[in-house]
C-alpha cells in the first residue's frame, strides 16, 4: 500500500513536467487550431546549448538553466516565424509538415554542437530528499513540480488578468472577430509562441537536470510525452493537458515499479490506446465540444 | 466640409471573383451614410476594405487625408475606425465584461482592470447588469447589443456597421436603429450598411446604392426615397424586416 502511494506521488510529481509539455501544446494547438511539431526540438536545442557551455565553458547551473530557458525561447521564435507566421491561418498542414522539418533541422544543429551521443547534463543543487511520514520526497522531483505548478499558476494570472492573456483567449475562439477588435494578432501569437517556448524550456529544464544526461532524442521523447499528456487531457484544454500529464506521469510510475523499466514507455502508449477507444475526445473532450457548441450557437 | 473617409476607384477581390469594382464613395463628419444593395453586391468587402481585413486590389481609401489602404485592421482601429461585423461575432466563451475589455485592447494596460462604464449604463441598460455572464448566454437582440457597446470600446470616430439590424424582430430593429441616432448625436460618424432600405434611408443623411459591385445610385436619403427604379427594386423586398436570413 506504502508503495502504491508512493509511486503514485513520484508519479504526480513527473507528471507535473509532462503537464508543462502538454500546455506547450495545447497553447499552439488552441491559438492555432495547428500542431507545432518542432515544438520538443526547439527545447532539445535550448538544451543543448545549456550544456554546451557547460561541457566547454564549465559554467555554473544557473548559466546553464538561463542558457537553455533563452535558446529554447530564441528557437521558438525562430519556428513561429518560418512555420506558422510565414504560413497562411487556413494552411494548417502546411504549418505541421514544415515544423516537422525544423525539427529534422534542429537536431542536426544539436548533434553538430555536441557529437557524441550522449553527455552529462548537469543536475540540480537541491539533490537531497526529504520524508514524510512514510513517504519519500526526491529534491529534484519536488523541484520540478513546484516550478510547474508556479508555470501554472503565472500562466492562469496570465491569460485571465492581463489583456494579451484576454487577446490570447479571444484569438482561440475567433481570430477573425479578434482582428476587427483591434488586436495585433501576429504579435500575439509571437508572445504566445516565446511563452510557450519558456514553459517548455523549464519542463525540459527539469526533467533533464532529474535524468542527469541528454542525447539528441531528448526532443522525440519530449513531443512523444507532450503529445499523449495533450490527447489524454483533450485537445485544446489546458485543465486537460495538466490533468492528461499527471495521469500519464502515475501510470508510468506505477508500470515502472511493478511491471519492469522496459513497460514503462509501453503503458503510456496503451494508456492512449485505451483512451482513443473509449473516450476518444480526452478528459476534457466533452466540455471542449459543449464551450464550442455554445460559441457557435448565437453566430 | 471635408470628407472624413474617401474611397477612391476602390477593387476588391473575394474568393477569385471581383466583388468591388471601382467604388468612390465619401463620408464626411458628423454624417450617416448607407450602402445599400442586394446579398453580395459587395458592401460587405468594402466595409472590410475600409477596416484592413481584405486588402484592396486597386484605388485608394483615404481617412482624415491619409491613405489606410492596405494597412492591417488593427492599425486601422488605432486610427478611430472600427467595424461591427456581420453576424456580430461575439465571443461565446468570454463573459460581457471580456467582450467589452477585448475591444478595448489597444487601450488598456498591461493588467486588465475593471473600469466604470457609465456609458454603457445610459446607452446599454441591459448589458449593464448582466458584465459577469457568458456572452453566449445572451439573446440575439442583446448579442447586437453587445456588438455595438464593443464597437464603442476603443472610442472610435467613424463606424462601420454591417447589417446591424439582420435576424432582430421589428421592434428590437427600432432600438437598434434608435441607438445608432444616438451615437450620431455623439458625435460619432457612421457608414451604415443594411438590407432594411425603407428605414435606413429615413436614418441616414445620403446614400450609396450598389450592384455587383458598382455603385449605380447616390445621393440624399430624400432624393432616393423618391427615386421610382430604387422603390420598386428595394422597397417590395425589404418590407418584412425579421424575414432577413443568410
Amino acid at each position: 500500500m506504502i508503495d502504491f502511494v508512493q509511486n503514485t506521488v513520484d508519479g504526480i510529481m513527473f507528471g507535473s513536467s509532462y503537464a508543462l509539455l502538454a500546455i506547450g501544446f495545447t497553447i499552439v494547438f488552441g491559438v492555432m487550431r495547428r500542431l507545432n511539431l518542432a515544438f520538443g526540438a526547439t527545447i532539445m536545442l535550448g538544451a543543448y546549448a545549456g550544456t554546451w557551455l557547460h561541457v566547454h565553458h564549465e559554467v555554473n547551473l544557473v548559466v546553464v538553466a538561463l542558457t537553455t530557458l533563452a535558446c529554447t525561447v530564441l528557437a521558438g521564435i525562430y519556428v513561429e516565424r518560418l512555420c506558422f507566421h510565414a504560413v497562411r491561418r487556413d494552411a494548417a498542414l502546411a504549418s505541421m509538415v514544415s515544423s516537422f522539418v525544423i525539427w529534422m533541422q534542429l537536431e542536426e544543429v544539436a548533434i553538430h554542437l555536441l557529437p557524441e551521443r550522449t553527455y552529462a547534463f548537469p543536475s540540480l543543487f537541491i539533490a537531497g530528499s526529504f520524508e514524510i511520514g512514510p513517504l519519500l520526497f526526491r529534491g529534484e522531483q519536488t523541484t520540478m513540480l513546484v516550478l510547474a505548478a508556479v508555470m501554472v499558476g503565472a500562466l492562469h494570472l496570465l491569460l485571465q488578468r492581463t489583456r494579451y492573456g484576454l487577446a490570447l483567449r479571444a484569438i482561440c475562439e475567433n481570430p477573425r472577430a479578434a482582428d476587427y477588435m483591434g488586436i495585433d494578432t501576429p504579435r500575439v501569437m509571437l508572445c504566445a509562441f516565446a511563452l510557450v517556448s519558456l514553459i517548455g524550456g523549464v519542463a525540459g529544464y527539469t526533467i533533464l537536470a532529474t535524468d542527469e544526461q541528454i542525447t539528441p532524442f531528448f526532443g522525440l521523447w519530449a513531443t512523444f510525452k507532450g503529445l499523449i499528456a495533450m490527447m489524454l487531457g483533450g485537445m485544446g484544454s489546458l485543465p486537460g493537458a495538466i490533468l492528461g500529464g499527471l495521469v500519464l506521469g502515475v501510470v508510468e510510475a506505477h508500470a515502472l515499479w511493478y511491471l519492469g523499466n522496459e513497460y514503462k514507455d509501453l503503458s503510456a502508449y496503451v494508456l492512449l490506446f485505451a483512451m482513443l477507444v473509449l473516450r476518444p475526445g480526452g478528459f476534457m473532450g466533452q466540455r471542449i465540444l459543449g464551450r464550442e457548441e455554445l460559441a457557435f450557437r448565437r453566430v | 466640409m471635408s470628407a472624413m473617409l474617401e474611397v477612391r476607384g476602390l477593387s476588391v477581390s473575394y474568393g477569385g471573383l471581383r466583388a468591388v469594382d471601382g467604388v468612390s464613395l465619401e463620408v464626411r463628419p458628423g454624417e450617416i451614410v448607407s450602402i445599400i444593395g442586394m446579398n453580395g453586391a459587395g458592401k460587405t468587402s468594402i466595409l472590410n476594405a475600409v477596416s484592413g481585413i481584405l486588402a484592396p486590389e486597386g484605388g485608394e481609401i483615404l481617412f482624415e487625408g491619409e491613405s489606410i489602404g492596405g494597412l492591417p485592421a488593427y492599425a486601422v482601429v488605432a486610427r478611430g475606425i472600427v467595424q461591427v461585423p456581420e453576424g456580430r461575432l461575439i465571443f461565446g466563451t468570454l463573459s460581457v465584461e471580456e467582450n467589452l475589455s477585448v475591444a478595448a485592447h489597444q487601450r488598456s494596460g498591461f493588467m486588465l482592470r475593471r473600469r466604470d462604464r457609465p456609458d454603457l449604463r445610459r446607452l446599454f441598460p441591459a448589458l449593464a447588469d448582466k458584465l459577469d455572464r457568458p456572452a453566449a448566454g445572451l439573446s440575439g437582440g442583446e448579442a447586437q447589443m453587445l456588438a455595438l457597446a464593443r464597437g464603442l470600446e476603443s472610442g472610435p470616430r467613424l463606424l462601420l456597421l454591417d447589417e446591424p439590424s439582420l435576424g432582430l424582430s421589428p421592434k428590437l430593429s427600432t432600438e437598434v436603429f434608435g441607438l445608432i441616432r444616438r451615437l450620431r448625436e455623439q458625435g460619432i460618424t457612421i457608414l451604415l450598411v443594411e438590407q432594411n432600405v425603407r428605414r435606413t434611408l429615413a436614418l441616414a443623411d445620403r446614400a450609396y446604392v450598389l450592384e455587383s459591385g458598382r455603385i449605380t445610385l447616390h445621393g440624399s436619403a430624400a432624393e432616393l426615397m423618391s427615386d421610382e427604379r430604387l422603390v420598386s427594386n428595394y422597397m417590395g423586398v425589404s418590407a418584412p424586416d425579421s424575414s432577413n436570413s443568410d
